[in-house]
């Protein structure tokens, strides 16, 4: 417990610093004094000589730092996502993307994106204008939690292995659909389809940052009532009514939430796989397995975690952009690997 | 007091329990016998509120159970089921802190930390209290557990309002000589005002650390009383279908033999 006291400090230093970097770092090279100092002048402190230039300034406010506040929007929602799904399923490896919440945001956007305007009409889609597609991934997510909710609903119980494999037949019926609207699209559809499929942080702009925070921000802000909860559940669902715990209201609730949370994810990033996998077991092995501080220590490595590899991202082929999809899955799966080759050696050993 | 009344419970098609009666005090270790598919487990869970019953009724000090809040039967009463999954890394103490759950606000205070360390010492576990959990062995894990169920219910042991404790095999993993320790702490608490249900095979254990026992047979309650009078040669052979004799060992004790 005691190691809270760092780590959440020591986390929240390393977000800056990645936040810092984020703004800094790019195709236009601008050092870190001057981004200390752009963020510093408009509060008048005025303490360096290294001033950032007028482009400089604009660069930073206008293009990196929502970008990279969408970076931590969504590192820290997918590796909060993450833990509430492990926690609920009492399995370290389950996550969002396994019970099929991603699948379904990215089959809501698909169709969106191909078949938006013989569905809802052009008039609807233009009204809806940059939303449109966040809006059908939303709803694609939430659909699909529902669906998976009800059919692994027994009595009055959520059965954890069924809603595991109905997980695994949605994720294979969405990969079945995405095809399809793959073969209908246009070669202009296509592109923008896998590019958004691999997941990108490139569309991070102030409107859509403004509209979008209440998704993350307000699920993020009160998923630590339940960490006590949480910590119970781990014993087994039986366990947890014995110590008073409200099971069925519980879960129902970390659905919900997660539904959320993934779901606004998908739709401005696309699928950024790994995050929601890997922080939670770095905290973990870190550190604890008490939800008290997992979730918040996991919402800052998320956050870093991302916007360090959108930095990577964005330099390693300037002034191309690699998805970013593909550079979490590559950070992420040996990360992943080799917890799990710890793991077992703490238990055989 | 608990006392369950003509309780029924069905799954499908199944009659599992059938009219069973049963009642514990403060001041008895109470113990449900039976072999295997006899309805102990089903009994066991009916009792502690986990499980709904189809008919009859159960009272707890006088009250219908069902007038009780999941928080509040935590209160008032901790189970212990057999050995409990648990694939996070927590160490020891931090899986005890957990049975303080419904007493705590958030974080645990130092009245649940003090709780935690009592309990852990209770049943010999404090020199693990650093370990991880699932580093443990079975016996040490159900130890651990008994800890975390003692812990839930610590206070009740210091003041006048009854507690329950549920034990579901508690000592099936255990070595011989933690079997005594955790069945004669059992008794203890037995006597500070928590009135203790176990589950047991071990007719033996049974009969040196029980006060009363039922016996059941196929969902239903076969006798029902003290436990000298329960586990007569007679009935032993009736529900368990085995051979079985009283052997004195000394003027206090009586070993149970069996054979096929």
């Amino acid at each position: 417990m005691n190691r809270g006291i760092i780590l959440l400090p020591l986390l929240g230093i390393l977000l800056l610093f990645s936040i810092l970097c984020g703004c800094s770092f790019g195709p236009m090279k601008i050092s870190l004094a001057s981004t200390i100092h752009s963020f510093l002048e408009p509060l008048e402190i005025s303490y360096m000589d290294s001033l950032p230039t007028k482009i400089e300034s604009m660069v930073i406010w206008d293009i990196r730092f929502p970008r990279v506040l969408l970076g931590v929007l969504v590192g820290s929602s997918l590796a909060v996502a993450g833990a509430l799904m492990q926690g609920l399923f009492r399995n370290p490896l389950a996550d969002p993307g396994i019970i099929g919440v991603t699948s379904g945001g990215a089959v809501g956007a698909s169709i969106m994106i191909v078949l938006g305007s013989i569905i809802v009409g052009d008039e609807f889609v233009d009204t809806l204008g940059a939303f449109a597609i966040p809006l059908a991934a939303i709803t694609g997510a939430f659909m699909v939690t529902l669906l998976i909710y009800r059919l692994s609903l027994i009595g009055e119980h959520v059965d954890i292995v069924s809603m595991l494999l109905i997980g695994i037949a949605i994720n294979a019926l969405a990969g079945a659909l995405i095809g399809i609207i793959v073969f209908m699209a246009t070669d202009e559809e296509v592109r923008t389809l896998t590019f958004w499929g691999l997941g990108s942080l490139a569309r991070g702009d102030w409107h859509m940052l403004s509209c979008a925070a209440p998704f993350f921000v307000i699920p993020l802000l009160f998923v630590s009532i339940f960490s006590k909860s949480l910590n119970a559940l781990l014993l087994g669902e039986e366990e947890a009514m014995h110590l008073g715990i409200e099971v069925s209201k519980l879960k129902k609730i970390l659905i919900l939430t997660t539904a959320s949370l993934v779901g606004a994810a998908v739709s401005l990033t696309g699928s950024i796989g790994f995050i929601a996998l890997v922080v939670p077991h770095i905290i973990r092995s870190i550190a604890t397995s008490d939800h008290r501080l997992l979730l918040p220590a996991a919402g800052l490595l998320g956050a870093s975690l991302l916007v360090l590899s959108d930095i990577v991202a964005r330099t390693l082929v300037s002034p191309a952009e690699l998805p970013i999809g593909i550079l979490t899955a590559l950070l992420g799966a040996p990360v992943f690997l080799s917890l799990l080759i710890r793991r077992k050696r703490q238990i055989f050993v | 007091m608990i006392s369950a009344e003509n309780i029924e419970v069905i799954r499908g098609e199944k009659e599992i329990l059938k009219e069973v009666s049963f009642t514990a005090k403060q001041g008895e270790l109470s113990v449900i016998l039976g072999p295997n598919g006899a309805g102990k487990s089903t009994l066991l869970r009916a009792l502690c509120g986990s499980l709904k019953i189809n008919d009859g009724s159960i009272q707890i000090n006088g009250s219908n159970m069902d007038t009780f809040s999941l928080s509040e039967l935590a209160k008032i009463r901790a189970v212990m089921l057999q050995e409990s999954q648990l694939t996070f890394s927590f160490s020891v103490y931090e899986v005890v802190l957990l049975g303080r759950t419904p007493h705590m606000r958030g974080r645990p205070n130092k009245v649940d930390r003090e709780i935690a360390e009592k309990a852990l010492q209770a049943s010999d576990m404090i020199h693990f209290k650093d370990r991880l959990y699932y580093t443990l062995s079975g016996g040490e894990k159900q130890r651990v557990q008994f800890s975390r169920a003692l812990a839930q219910i610590w206070e009740r042991t210091e003041s006048e309002d009854p507690g329950f404790l549920f034990l579901d095999e508690p000592v099936s993993s255990l070595d011989l000589k933690h079997q005594h320790t955790t069945l004669e702490l059992a008794k203890k608490l037995s006597r500070k005002n928590i009135a203790v249900i176990a589950i047991l095979h071990d007719l033996n254990l049974a009969l040196r650390y029980g006060d009363k026992a039922c016996l059941m047979k196929d969902g239903r309650v076969f006798k029902n009383g003290k436990i000298q009078e329960v586990l007569q040669e007679k009935w032993i052979q009736k529900v368990f279908e085995v051979r079985a004799k009283r052997v004195q060992v000394n003027e206090k004790f009586c070993q149970i033999v069996t054979e096929l």
